[in-house]
């Protein structure tokens, strides 16, 4: 892609290479390349040394303790951490939780929550789906009711990744059961050492934990919980997932999980045609993705508004993910069948667990149908 | 990619005057256009500066850069406008030394060049003579091109010019409703042909004008899909079964969705390319097959995709879908298919498939 990088760019990527090869612990890569479910321990290590760099988040404003990075300078820098095999940090605080309170929040929810976000201090997760609110989420049952000076939060909260880790979970309750849905639901910081809250595991087909169902049962929150106004909370809900899309391309570690697979892929195998065709035309996607991507963020960097093509980044990346990973196992071969937790083969247990617990990125972040859904109405026109 | 307001504002109403002049006389139909009907449409086209577009400044140049000409390429193609200008608004520009009088003509819209690709060989007659032999492949417009830019890459690459007797070659008709022909270079006379670049300089401007034309090509086919899909939409949105429009359905909207996602990866890959080119890129080849890939992936199946929603009324030869899958059936077939390029992408990534170890 240097076709599209100015030469400021290009001497930018040389010095975060530089930076993120000397703070970037050996075991912290290794343990990224072995598996997708890292510890809270790994994720704020990683998140702490970037913070001293003054790093820790890169897309923030300035004023919240940003970086100050246009764009397509914040791309070059995921691309290096990708490539590094540096640990994705957590998606929750920085990307979602982060926008939304320098956005909607108070000045005291701002100085109160940030920097323990930024230093990696404090873990966030997401309360938003229910067993019976998935792609409708509007149709979320859990109750915050008004008692004096806060509030009462019954309800059950699925599919919360990380929440066994979680220090806060930001949770989307129905404060109006009389208006229609979307209009009745509130936003709420639940501290998750709060008396009422229970937490299941939720193993998923890769035989990994990263996922909870969270029951609230009565839990109190002060009236300093509510984030902006009540009945608000769906209209910060969606800002919220659109925060979430353009991440969720995943086109640098998609890139990075790519040129190991090509490394790995010797001896006879290599050889085969119908593999080598797969490899062509995964680059050639690959490459249309990060093409599409650095257009909307050079068009963020010229002060222009995204055009329609930025609905399309989470369809592509996602379903790139799973392609890249197929054709991983197809690589591997039966190395690709043995349990992640048993076999020796470190990358070999990357491949397999990633491979399994990414059927999950076509529906997580609004599945890939909703995303079709919005594209045909919103973005095409269609009636 | 990077422009600044001003070159923006250019960029807009250079595209949207290529579009209206295009709307305007060379509205789409499924009847064969005429000689003349085209050569009409030529003229006016040149009046407007198309052909000084691509020329640099010394030889009466406008100075627009490549993303302003590919945009013409890419309204061309949305408008299914029959006449090919590949060769004339990037490629003899790009080969053509400055003070060549051809140039000045082509400025004016006097001359028609095509590219001819494969199937020729050049031999040595004398000291300093040079013959050509074989017929070339089929090469668009070159049934009334005036000049061919004829690049021999064997041995002793070179590049050459030859300027083209009338009725040389045999019309060939495309299915997209253009034209082409394959010329046959035997017997033309050795003072008559000129030497654009001989040995490592020729195969450097060879594989720099294969890159070119392929991103070129590829233009012409977002424009056409592009196209495609705001025609698609309305008739999407008008045409009703069990009384609901047929773009309220969710299998036609998502079927539409993918069709975008491939419209917009395919513009993404002829970006790229045309960065490459711009930059003069390492990248620049790999970019290129990339395009011609994507535009046999994703762009040929995003149009029979659109003649699948449009339903029958899209394989019928009056209405315009089915001629944008023809359009781009044209160009992924020509010069060379794209499951030789999808074979060198792999050889570029992997090496070649020699058993490692």
């Amino acid at each position: 892609m240097d076709a599209f990088l100015t030469r400021d760019e290009r001497r930018f990527r040389e010095e975060i290479r530089d930076v993120i090869g000397r703070i970037l612990p050996p075991d912290l890569a290794r343990a990224t390349r072995r598996g997708i479910h890292l510890s809270r321990e790994q994720m704020a290590l990683w998140n702490r040394l970037l913070h001293e760099k003054g790093w820790g988040a890169h897309h923030w404003p300035v004023e919240f303790g940003g970086p100050g990075w246009t764009p397509v300078q914040r791309f070059i820098f995921e691309s290096e951490c990708a490539r590094a095999d540096a640990p994705p940090t957590s998606v929750f605080g920085l990307y979602l939780v982060g926008p939304t309170l320098y956005t909607f929040g108070t000045e005291a929810q701002k100085a109160r929550y940030l920097p323990p976000i930024l230093s990696g201090d404090e873990f966030w997760c997401q309360g938003y789906s229910e067993p019976d609110a998935g792609s409708d989420l509007a149709s979320l049952r859990t109750v915050a009711e008004r008692t004096e000076g806060g509030w009462v939060i019954t309800g059950q909260k699925a599919w919360t990744t990380e929440g066994h880790f979680a220090d806060f979970m930001i949770c989307l309750a129905r404060t109006n059961a009389a208006v229609k849905p979307q209009a009745g639901l509130s936003l709420f910081i639940i501290d998750m050492k709060s008396p009422g809250i229970t937490l299941h595991p939720v193993l998923t087909i890769d035989g990994g934990h990263s996922v909870n169902t969270v029951f609230l049962d009565g839990v109190t929150v002060p009236d300093d919980a509510l984030i902006g106004d009540v009945d608000k909370g769906w209209t910060y809900a969606k800002f919220l997932l659109a925060h979430e899309r353009t991440n969720n391309a995943q086109v640098h570690r998609s890139r990075r999980e790519f040129e190991r697979l090509k490394a790995r892929f010797t001896g006879e195998r290599r050889t085969d045609p119908g593999l080598r065709r797969r490899f062509a035309l995964v680059e050639t996607d690959l490459a249309a993705l990060e093409v599409t991507v650095l257009r909307i963020l050079i068009d963020q960097t010229q002060g222009r508004e995204p055009g329609p093509e930025a609905s399309i980044v989470k369809v592509i990346g996602s379903e790139l993910q799973q392609t890249i990973s197929e054709l991983a196992m197809d690589v591997l071969g039966e190395r690709a069948l043995e349990l992640p937790h048993d076999t020796a083969d470190d990358e070999a247990a990357g491949w397999t667990e990633r491979h399994l617990f990414r059927r999950v990125v076509t529906i997580y972040a609004g599945t890939n149908e909703i995303q079709k859904t919005i594209i045909a109405g919103t973005t095409l026109g269609l009636r | 990619m990077r422009r600044d307001a001003e070159r923006l504002a250019e960029d807009t109403m250079l595209r949207d005057s290529v579009r209206a002049f295009l709307a305007e006389r060379s509205p789409w139909t499924h009847v064969p256009r005429t000689a003349a009907d085209l050569d009409g449409i030529r003229a006016e086209a040149a009046e407007l500066g198309w052909f000084m577009m691509g020329l640099p400044e010394a030889a009466g140049g406008v100075g627009s850069d490549l993303e302003q000409v590919l945009s013409v390429i890419e309204e061309a193609g949305r408008a299914l406008h029959p006449e090919p200008l590949v060769a004339d608004l990037l490629l003899a520009p790009a080969v053509l030394p400055a003070d060549r009088p051809e140039l000045g003509q082509l400025a004016e819209g006097g001359l028609r060049f095509c590219y001819v690709r494969a199937g020729v060989t050049a031999v040595r007659t004398g000291s300093d003579e040079i013959a050509l032999k074989g017929t070339g492949g089929l090469a668009l417009g070159a049934d009334r091109a005036t000049h061919a830019i004829v690049a021999v890459d064997e041995d002793e690459p070179a590049l050459f010019l030859v300027p083209l007797s009338p009725g040389r070659a045999r019309t060939v008709r495309l299915i997209d409703g253009r034209t082409a022909a394959r010329i046959a270079f035997d017997d033309i006379a050795s003072q008559d042909v000129l030497v654009l670049a001989r040995g490592p300089a020729a195969r450097d401007k060879i594989a720099a004008l294969d890159d070119l034309a392929v991103s070129a090509a590829v233009f012409d086919a977002v424009g056409a899909l592009a196209g495609g899909l705001e025609l698609t939409v309305d008739y999407l949105n008008q045409r009703r079964q069990f009384g609901q429009t047929l773009g309220s359905f969710q299998a036609v909207r998502h079927k539409m969705a993918e069709v975008y996602c491939s419209l917009e990866t395919l513009r993404s890959l002829a970006m790229w390319s045309a960065a490459a080119i711009a930059a003069n890129a390492p990248e620049r080849a790999t970019a290129a097959r990339a395009a011609k890939i994507g535009l046999a992936v994703h762009g040929l199946p995003a149009a029979g995709k659109m003649i699948q929603v449009s339903g029958g009324i899209g394989v019928t030869e009056e209405y315009r879908i089915g001629h944008v899958y023809k359009r781009l059936t044209v160009a992924a077939g020509l010069d060379g298919s794209a499951e030789a390029k999808i074979e060198e992408l792999a050889s570029e990534i992997l090496g070649e498939g020699e058993k490692a170890r």
